[in-house]
């Protein structure tokens, strides 16, 4: 469970009157990005990193051995199927918002004065924009719009890249294979012919702290989900869910 | 030896499309920030407008220095729901008539008695959830002094991660007056408003959201232009909780409050003019 979700549903409420139930029922669905990993000259460390909800498998072909993987998101990720011995961490700047988040120093990065103050934690996985992007040429040209997300990505970019040195000891665009919503991707050579690819347990998924991974049918997914946030929202409110709506005061009540 | 992979497989470069893809029969889910509830305009100046009866007109000030002092219709704009635009309508609540405050906040602050404080990530969601209800609780200082009614237009809740109150919250309410607005010739004439300083340029030491003192200020400058044009409506009060000026940035106790207050008034001009306006307003200007 997530608090960014969970502030986003009392949004909704106070500002659309919805009630939890369709609220939640904007879903929170993940996608799904299998890794295919091919390369077993040496013990593996993965940084799987995501913009997005993701949910990441990783399939191993035969002979490689993935030591530890990483997953750094932005919101919170999570790895289905985990591959056996593999140690796991998950960063994501999901949690306190004193890391990276918004209100929090993303604003003074993005106007320019992050350079002496950088954040300490900024998890946040821009990439750094380069021609083949669409907004690459609008940007040379002056088109204010493009402009505005190239530098934006550069700018996260960079703060994004020197956390990611201090974390790991080596840039962020070592080693990186990078994709715009790619749902199958492969790391390491391409066999020469076909391979059984396996994963860990398929019934595991493995999510950061603070999280909850509820699995089953449509209707149990929907009546759990209900249900975490209701007693999230209830727990948050101090036990009255009307606070989010509050009634006009009048004189004398 | 070990070999490091790094994979950035997804992503992406566009928040519109991600909505509209999917894989695998898993679609994604975008995270919708809760705290873009105070909505931004880049316009370079806000409007002044007010309905003016039946014919519904839409009365405009003449000086583009007044639409600059006025950040009411800049403010409330996200607030759809809110009746309308005429500051002088005794009956109904108004996006032109409004009093919002900035005040900062500890855990313990908006925890109920006895309560168990919440893990560090469910910190801002508690702030937030509770955003609402602090606000409301300063309806209760303003029907008291000032008010007939008052609600909860809009909160925008946030951390602060300077000083030892981490916790932000700027609402916005609007309010049915409860003091004599005057009279008003709907049919002809033009709504001019200006503002005042209400603290010294220092500001006052912070302390409760909304001072009540200020409330009684307020009113008594609207009695003074209403003897002198005829009617008054206090447009807005802005009560903002400011870090001192040239103490220590990072401290926020002993933070101080600058309020405002914007005042409109009716009339035919000359007779109704943002000159005259100011002059009047000048009497109660705030010296160091």
């Amino acid at each position: 469970m997530l608090e960014d979700d969970l502030l986003a549903k009392v949004g909704q409420i106070r500002k659309k009157g919805l009630t939890i139930a369709e609220a939640v029922s904007r879903d929170m669905l993940y996608r799904l990005a299998d890794v295919y990993v091919t390369d077993a000259s040496a013990p593996l460390h993965l940084v799987l990193q995501s913009e997005y909800r993701t949910l990441w498998r990783v399939l191993q072909a035969p002979g490689v051995e993935v030591a530890h993987i990483a997953i750094v998101g932005r919101n919170a990720t999570a790895l289905i199927s985990p591959p056996q011995g593999a140690t796991l961490e998950s960063i994501s700047s999901d949690g306190p918002r004193e890391f990276g988040r918004s209100d929090v120093g993303y604003s003074d990065i993005f106007s320019g004065q992050w350079s002496s103050d950088m954040p300490e934690c900024f998890p946040l996985p821009y990439r750094d924009p380069n021609e083949s992007w669409d907004a690459w040429s609008g940007s040379a040209k002056g088109r204010g719009v493009d402009r505005n997300l190239i530098t934006k990505y550069q700018l996260g970019h960079a703060a994004y890249s020197a956390w990611y040195k201090r974390q790991l000891g080596v840039a962020a665009s070592d080693n990186t294979v990078s994709a715009s919503f790619a749902a199958h991707v492969m790391v390491g050579p391409k066999p020469s012919e076909p391979v059984a690819f396996t994963t860990g347990d398929p019934k595991v998924i493995a999510v950061g702290s603070g999280q909850t991974a509820i699995a089953g049918d449509a209707a149990t997914i929907s009546e759990r989900v209900l249900d975490v946030y209701e007693s999230e929202l209830l727990a948050a409110t101090g036990g009255d869910i009307g606070i989010l709506t509050p009634s006009v005061v009048t004189r004398g009540d | 030896m070990w070999r490091l992979i790094v994979l950035a497989g997804v992503i992406v470069v566009a928040l519109a499309v991600a909505g509209a893809l999917q894989f695998d029969s898993l679609r994604v889910g975008l995270v919708t920030n809760a705290l873009s509830n105070m909505r931004e305009t880049t316009e370079s100046s806000a409007r002044v407008e007010a309905a003016a009866g039946p014919s519904d007109k839409v009365l405009r000030p003449r000086d583009d220095r007044v639409a600059r002092l006025s950040l009411a219709d800049r403010i409330t704009r996200g607030a759809e729901d809110i009746d309308g635009t005429d500051a002088f309508r005794p009956d109904l609540f108004s996006r032109n008539r409004i009093i919002a405050f900035r005040a900062r906040f500890n855990v313990e602050d908006f925890l109920n008695e006895g309560e168990t404080p919440p893990a560090p990530n469910r910190e801002l969601l508690y702030f937030d959830a509770r955003a609402a209800k602090i606000a409301a609780e300063q309806c209760h200082v303003i029907v008291e002094h000032f008010a007939v009614k008052c609600r909860v237009v809009e909160v925008a809740a946030s951390r602060d991660r300077r000083g030892d109150l981490p916790f932000k919250l700027s609402a916005t309410l609007a309010y049915i007056p409860n003091y004599d607005l005057g009279e008003i010739n709907r049919k002809e004439g033009d709504l001019v408003e200006a503002s005042i300083r209400l603290t010294a340029p220092g500001g006052v030491q912070a302390g409760r959201p909304i001072a009540p003192e200020y409330l009684e200020r307020t009113l008594e400058i609207c009695d003074h232009l209403r003897a002198t044009f005829g009617n008054c409506v206090v447009t807005k009060l802005n009560f903002a909780e400011q870090r001192a000026v040239g103490g220590d940035p990072d401290a926020s106790r002993g933070a101080h409050m600058r309020i405002d207050a914007s005042f409109a008034v009716h009339g035919i001009w000359p007779k109704a003019s943002v000159a005259k306006l100011e002059d009047a307003l000048a009497l109660f200007e705030v010296e160091e």
